[in-house]
């Protein structure tokens, strides 16, 4: 016969056991959020991160919006090389501001830099990875793109040619 | 009371879980809301720096002296700003520059055209007047983005180039206060004229010279429309963005620069 006192009892563990549900379901609710949370932070920072990479190697590249030649853009290249946390791929494509001329636009797929016809092989491109193609189908592909100047000097059939050329400089980083 | 041990668990674990729940709203609200203001700061940077960039080589450019020779087989190169203040010092306007400055704004702006508007303009801060001022501007007109149920109708709109010369510089605040966030970038620069009285010499100015994007908006139909003289112009060039790149043979008042 049972005591009076132990009407509904179910033992140390099993009396509690209502009260496990609502713990274990706040548990997972938190660990959840907090996951989530984590996760979202991290991804941000590292977006962030790789943005502020993208714009600092693009700020060295194009300093003071000026290019004298191609040695100056291969010095602030080699400075831009450093930039370890991002592939990237830069360089200057022409803009058009003649009559009846449009900018080309930016081709991944197809990626020609701006080749200085005076002086062949002086292509104005700048990559950390030489030889590798843009991964845009398993990477974040970062676009930024600034115009700057172009300085050009040079000699043609005895007649000095010196201008300065708008050019769009393009930083693609994945 | 030896009975109610097990409802005194129950209500320990949830107050437990509402503090939990709390904790958990709380955490998401901060993951939502995390980094917003850097990556807006992030965007700032960038279009002030594109803004900084194209004022820039806007100044440092060359041009060809014969309008619609291209650069490499100009006969005579010049700086376009040496071309500009030249072209001042005659008169005092931007008469036969303003298409070469045209020409170079809008072939910089070009990669982000469809996506951003802009304003450039140079002003005589001795003679509080704007010696050029440039808009490019989208207008929509009747196709503004329509919301039919769930479908969304979005036609570009027609863009457009103003060539004008407000009378007053607080003319234009009301097109900066209507456009949302603008990147601009600024600079001084010093023009001369010659003398209107004749003799020989001139007279030094100093100016203002502005440039500020933002993204393409339907404007108020007070401001989106030039020809309702929001800014007092007395004169006006309005280019359509195809005859953009032509060049004018002659001042042209209240009629489109239509020479090509």
């Amino acid at each position: 016969m049972f005591r009076k006192s132990s009407k509904g009892f179910l033992g140390p563990i099993g009396d509690d056991l209502p009260s496990l549900i609502p713990l274990v379901f706040a548990l997972t609710i938190f660990f959840s959020v907090f996951t989530f949370t984590w996760n979202i932070f991290d991804s941000r920072n590292t977006g962030f991160d790789d943005n502020i990479a993208v714009l600092r190697v693009a700020s060295i590249l194009k300093s003071n919006s000026y290019i004298a030649n191609h040695s100056v853009f291969e010095g602030r290249c080699e400075e831009a090389k450093s930039q370890k946390r991002l592939k990237f791929r830069a360089g200057l494509l022409p803009l058009a501001v003649e009559r009846d001329e449009h900018f080309g636009g930016i081709d991944l797929t197809n990626l020609e830099f701006y080749e200085d016809p005076n002086d062949p092989g002086a292509i104005y491109e700048c990559t950390n990875v030489p030889g590798e193609e843009i991964d845009y189908e398993n990477f974040t592909v970062i676009i930024r793109f600034f115009p700057v100047a172009l300085e050009m000097d040079y000699e043609d059939g005895g007649q000095r040619h010196f201008f300065v050329k708008p050019m769009l400089l393009v930083v693609v980083a994945w | 009371m030896v009975n109610q041990k097990g409802q005194a668990a129950l209500t320990d674990s949830i107050y437990f879980l509402l503090v939990v729940s709390g904790l958990s709203a709380f955490l998401l609200f901060f993951a939502v809301s995390y980094g917003v203001p850097i990556g807006e700061k992030l965007a700032l940077q960038y279009r002030d720096e594109y803004a900084t960039s194209a004022l820039k080589t806007i100044l440092y450019s060359s041009t060809p002296r014969i309008p619609g020779e291209a650069l490499e087989d100009a006969t005579e190169v010049d700086f376009l700003l040496a071309a500009m203040k030249e072209d001042f010092a005659d008169n005092g306007e931007f008469d036969v520059t303003a298409s070469l400055i045209v020409n170079n704004i809008v072939g910089l702006m070009e990669p982000l055209a469809d996506s951003f508007d802009y304003i450039y303009y140079i002003y005589v801060l001795g003679e509080e007047e704007y010696a050029f001022f440039m808009l490019y501007t989208t207008e929509y007109g009747d196709n503004i983005p329509r919301i039919r149920g769930s479908q969304v109708d979005v036609k570009g709109g027609d863009t457009v180039i103003y060539l004008c010369k407000p009378k007053e510089r607080d003319t234009i605040d009301p097109l900066i206060t209507n456009v949302g966030r603008v990147y601009e970038s600024g600079s001084r620069m010093q023009l001369v004229r010659i003398k209107s009285s004749g003799g020989r010499g001139y007279n030094d100015f100093d100016a203002e010279v502005k440039f500020a994007m933002w993204t393409s908006t339907a404007l108020p139909l007070e401001l989106g429309n030039i020809e309702n003289e929001p800014f007092n112009c007395d004169c006006f060039w309005k280019l359509e963005l195809k005859n953009a790149n032509c060049n004018p043979v002659e001042r042209i008042c209240e009629t489109e620069w239509n020479d090509c």
